[in-house]
């Protein structure tokens, strides 16, 4: 039988009648009478069976029951798997529910991925979208998706361009960002300029890209000293103006110091406490559980968001936000001595990286007191590093 | 005198009436009529009843006559309105008068 044909029985329901070989003619005679149809018949050893639906089935059993025939009934399919649950019907309705939000969602967005940009963030990217009326929860269609990116490309400052497509739900967003024409100081790179000293050091090596050095190797220079100069002479002794770009690398001296306090005041936490939880299915908030009373003064709170996402498949529109409150109350303490060494050292590893972070450090000297109210550390540091810096003419 | 004409191989009345009127065969007897296919598919129409079925028999009541089919792996697929649908490998068929 065609599998289209096995299905439909299947969700309509199906049920074999077998009696004994005797009564075979009787039995189709009946179903001619009562207008029954059937779709196979089957002979085994001494019986013959009749499959029909299972409606059908039922005006059948009773005819044979008037005629004083002897049967045996199996049922079968969809309807009988649904009588089971008939009382369930929280499943019944949790699936509806869910195959209707299924097919009304699949025209919105449910995510979107960033690509090509280098500068701006992927959620700044997002952020610029929101602007233009696109985010999770959007509705999908070309026309919508065409007047976005105009008024995105209109708006923005930073994206150059941009294309939208879709993969079913997800977007695929690709950007290219608009490249900059403004120098350190936000003048227009055209600007002519000087490239001086930010700080003293020894000249170790220069990369001149434009405009004519000054300075040579093993050099020392002071702050703001000429390093590349944007005056040019020609061969008739006329001067003209360029803007100066270049490199130059020397070795400086830094020099850091922290103070960590051994007396402090130590905020102490107490248990956290949910005050709120949200539903967010796209963009639509539902409140699902919120605390009365006000938050104290000294109280802290953490927003987190938990999304739902199913392996292998992209994240759910679908999230949990929860906030969070610890009170907090201040109280005095006092730092070990090795609590104090450990927490100078991690802020100069932090002031260092913030200062030169582009430099190559060559060597450090590192000096430690110990006072009765506090702990010292200072850091004497020879680098390389880049000291030129741009400055306009005139 | 109908009969006395069949047994002697003369048509009989309504025979001659559909020949002279031009009046399909099948509804001057009871709308029957025997559609084969191949050795395993036949339709009949105008069946009242069946009278006998098996896998090896099946005896079908027409309006004045009996149709007997004879042979293997018989099925009845389908019965309805008079009209039945008999599978299987037919080896022979026989009309036998009821009267």
């Amino acid at each position: 039988m065609a599998l289209l044909v096995k299905l439909k029985n299947l969700l309509i329901g199906s049920a074999r009648i077998t009696t004994a070989k005797e009564n075979s003619a009787l039995l189709l005679n009946v179903c001619m009478q009562k207008h029954l149809p059937y779709y196979e018949t089957e002979f085994s050893e001494e019986k013959i069976s009749i499959y029909t639906s299972m409606s059908s089935a039922k005006r059948l059993t009773n005819a044979l029951k008037n005629e004083g025939i002897e049967y045996e009934s199996k049922e079968w399919g969809l309807p009988l798997i649904l009588s089971k649950y008939k009382t369930r019907w929280g499943l019944i309705a949790g699936a509806a529910i869910i195959t209707v939000l299924l097919i009304l969602s699949s025209n919105h967005v449910w995510d979107i991925r960033v690509s090509g940009n280098t500068s701006l963030t992927a959620a700044e990217v997002k952020a610029e979208l929101a602007n233009v009326g696109f985010t999770i929860g959007s509705r999908i269609g070309k026309r919508d998706v065409d007047e976005i990116s105009n008024f995105l490309l209109i708006d923005s400052e930073k994206i150059a361009w941009i294309s939208i497509n879709f993969r079913g739900t997800v977007a695929y967003v690709t950007i290219r960002e608009k490249e900059s024409v403004l120098g350190e100081r936000g003048e227009d790179i055209g600007t002519p300029a000087n490239v001086v000293a930010n700080r003293d050091g020894i000249i170790e090596y220069l990369e001149v890209m434009r405009g004519t050095p000054v300075v040579g190797e093993r050099e020392s220079v002071r702050e703001g000293d000429l390093l590349i100069s944007g005056i040019a002479e020609n061969k008739q002794g006329e001067y003209r103006t360029e803007r100066a770009i270049g490199k130059v690398y020397a070795v400086t001296n830094h020099s850091f110091s922290v103070k960590i306090p051994l007396e402090y005041d130590k905020k102490e936490l107490s248990e956290p406490v949910c005050v709120k939880k949200t539903l967010k299915f796209f963009s639509n908030k539902i409140n699902i559980f919120r605390k009365g009373g006000n938050l104290g003064a000294s109280c802290v709170t953490i927003e987190e968001e938990n999304s739902f996402s199913l392996p292998g498949l992209p994240a759910l529109p679908v999230s949990v936000v929860s906030i969070i409150a610890l009170e907090y109350k201040t109280v005095s303490a006092r730092r070990t001595e090795g609590e104090a060494s450990d927490l100078a050292f991690f802020e100069l590893e932090k002031l260092i990286s913030a200062e030169l972070r582009d430099a190559s450090l060559l060597r450090k000297e590192i000096r430690t007191e110990m006072t009765d109210t506090c702990f010292i550390l200072e850091c004497d540091v020879v680098c390389s590093e880049n000291i030129a810096k741009t400055v306009p003419l005139g | 005198m109908a009969k006395k004409d069949r047994d002697m191989g003369t048509p009989s009345f309504k025979e001659k009436l559909g020949e002279s009127l031009d009046i399909p065969a099948d509804l001057l007897c009871g709308g029957t009529t025997l559609e084969m296919r191949g050795r395993g598919d036949l339709c009949v129409g105008g069946c009242r009843k069946i009278a006998t079925f098996t896998e090896e028999t099946i005896r079908l009541e027409m309006s004045d006559f009996d149709i007997i089919l004879k042979g293997e792996r018989l099925s009845c697929y389908t019965y309805c309105e008079g009209r039945t649908v008999i599978g299987g490998r037919i080896k022979s068929i026989e009309i036998e008068d009821r009267r």
